[in-house]
């Protein structure tokens, strides 16, 4: 009986095999090859390509942007979809079987319409300034759209969703007693928050944040529309060196230090965790 | 702390609550609106100085055909892959061999890989099978829906191995203890049970696959497009609130999608697996 199951795995492994693993070890050589033009690949095995990237200072600009964008739009997600996951647990309304649906079929929505949206809202004759300039706030139209701001904002809606539904499964493992008996001992709310919630809930947003962060080093459609091309990440610059530079070897190495610097971001984040992460009395770690 | 008073605090996080939705479905909203603009106005304004229907119409006939090209592919892609999925979260949840682990992160890594290097990777991968072997994949049907197939993989899995993992095995003994064959019980214990997750799992695939761009960029050609490559293009190129018309239908179907989902299999399903999906 047991050793039937196993063999369930073999239809997806060979696919795998053939469409994951062998494609994806052709495109990791590709990097070590040097670059021809016209779509060329040399013959010789260099790290030429790993080490134009780190010593060209427009890829290090590109990287930090991508950094910055994603340290953004990690910290405003979680800030703006906590204090609403929180409510959304507590809440004993009925108004919660509307909104949890909403964020779903919010999600479902493609990512490409979704951009196009906030263009929409974005531009210079768009509902956002013209709210902005009835209001008095400004004087003239404010540029959101083909800079990181518009960027920034278009992410942080991608991935709301995602950060919405996590936080609500870790609140709901809180259970309500805990607060109560903080207050019960005269805690006022602000207190309650800062010692019972945030302590317990902590490890499992900051893992949470962590997804958001390596999302949105990968994002691509989002920053090409709402960028409008101004805007150069990683993802972006794999892209071009595809289709305008027709150069697969550099596509291929920055897209390895990509993947691979995401990677390492998470383990250590998992070690560092892991490591903050109090024992249980008598379980030894 | 209690919610649903109307303290400042709570009236506070209200209003964040508003705001927060309002930010989620804004884009939708926008677009909705905007698609019902007057005839005569060929740029896209907000809000519409009039309303009519007129734009619905005007859709050019080439995204009907991306429409359905990409409904083949993502119904392609989610069959392929829930089948091979469904059963390769039986392997990992039931069975026990050497490499288990090793098994399960390599099939659940195409999540750790951004979509633009998956595209890249298949492109090469596409362009050297073509080379060597002299099989065109490029710009074919198979060479999106394979893709496709790799990277909602790991959604299905993700999806169904959790409601494997909480299914009681119990109930299968007790049905066995009865009297039923292994089949029987399969069939009429184990499957109606995890066929919402399986479902799930499906719908998810079909999703993520319907709304790429990052991949499919790289493989479709002139006369193989997706509708979300069409209209990726289109805001480029070819801006115009027919695209606003057709975004609005699109936002339709998934919303109907959605619906669909609520009432088969529930949501709470789908929360598991999760929304995170790569853009």
């Amino acid at each position: 009986m047991t050793l039937r199951w196993p063999i369930m795995i073999v239809p997806a492994a060979v696919v795998f095999a053939f469409f994951f693993v062998v494609p994806f070890a052709i495109f990791i050589s590709y990097g070590f090859y040097e670059a021809r033009p016209y779509g060329r690949v040399g013959d010789e095995i260099t790290l030429d390509n790993f080490i134009a990237f780190f010593s060209d200072r427009l890829y290090a600009a590109v990287t930090l942007r991508s950094l910055a964008i994603s340290l953004k739009v990690m910290a405003i997600t979680v800030l703006i979809a906590f204090p609403t996951a929180y409510f959304l647990v507590r809440t004993r309304s009925k108004v919660v079987r509307i909104l949890i649906p909403l964020i779903f079929i919010s999600s479902f929505i493609s990512v490409v319409i979704r951009s196009l949206g906030w263009v929409i809202i974005l531009q210079s004759g768009g509902p956002v300034n013209q709210v902005l300039q009835a209001l008095s706030i400004i004087d003239a139209p404010m540029r959101f759209l083909n800079n990181e701001g518009g960027v920034v904002i278009g992410i942080v809606q991608f991935v709301l969703p995602l950060a919405l539904l996590s936080f609500v499964g870790i609140l709901q493992t809180i259970p309500q007693s805990y607060e109560e008996a903080a207050r019960g001992l005269g805690a006022r709310p602000f207190y309650v928050f800062l010692r019972v919630i945030l302590p317990l809930s902590a490890p499992g947003v900051a893992s949470v944040a962590i997804v958001i962060f390596s999302l949105t080093m990968s994002t691509f459609t989002t920053v090409v529309i709402l960028g409008g091309g101004r805007v150069l990440t990683l993802p972006l610059l794999i892209y071009q060196e595809i289709i305008h530079n027709v150069n697969y070897p550099l596509a291929s190495a920055i897209s390895l230090l990509l993947v691979a610097g995401v990677f390492l971001v998470n383990v250590s984040f998992a070690r560092v965790t892991r490591a903050l992460t109090p024992g249980m009395p008598g379980v030894s770690r | 702390m209690n919610v649903d008073n109307w303290t400042t605090a709570s009236t506070l996080l209200k209003l964040w609550v508003l705001f927060t939705f309002l930010f989620l479905v804004a884009p939708a909203i926008v677009i909705a609106i905007g698609s019902l603009a007057n005839p005569d106005v060929h740029y896209v304004e907000f809000p519409p100085r009039s309303l009519s229907l007129a734009w619905f119409t005007r859709i050019p006939g080439e995204f009907g055909t991306a429409f359905l090209n990409s409904v083949y592919v993502a119904t392609a892609a989610s069959i392929i892959s829930t089948v091979i999925g469904v059963l390769a979260a039986f392997g990992l949840v039931r069975g026990r061999f050497l490499g288990e682990n090793f098994a399960r992160s390599l099939l659940m890594s195409p999540l750790q890989v951004p979509h633009i290097v998956l595209g890249v990777v298949f492109l090469q991968f596409y362009l050297y099978v073509g080379s060597v072997t002299g099989v065109r994949l490029l710009g074919t049907y198979a060479g999106l829906i394979i893709a496709h197939v790799i990277f909602t993989f790991p959604y299905v899995v993700g999806t169904v191995a959790p409601v494997l993992e909480r299914f009681d095995r119990a109930l299968e003994e007790a049905a066995i203890s009865l009297g039923a064959s292994k089949l029987s019980t399969f069939r009429r214990v184990t499957v109606p049970i995890i066929a919402p997750g399986i479902f799930a799992g499906g719908l998810f695939a079909f999703i993520m696959s319907f709304g790429d761009v990052p991949v499919s960029v790289f493989i479709v050609h002139s006369g193989l497009n997706t509708l979300a490559v069409a209209i990726f293009q289109a805001i480029e190129f070819d801006y115009s609130p027919a695209i606003l018309a057709l975004s609005t239908l699109v936002v339709i179907f998934s919303t109907i999608v959605v619906i669909i989902t609520q009432k088969v299999a529930g949501l709470e399903v789908l929360a598991k697996g999760g929304t995170r999906h790569a853009n």
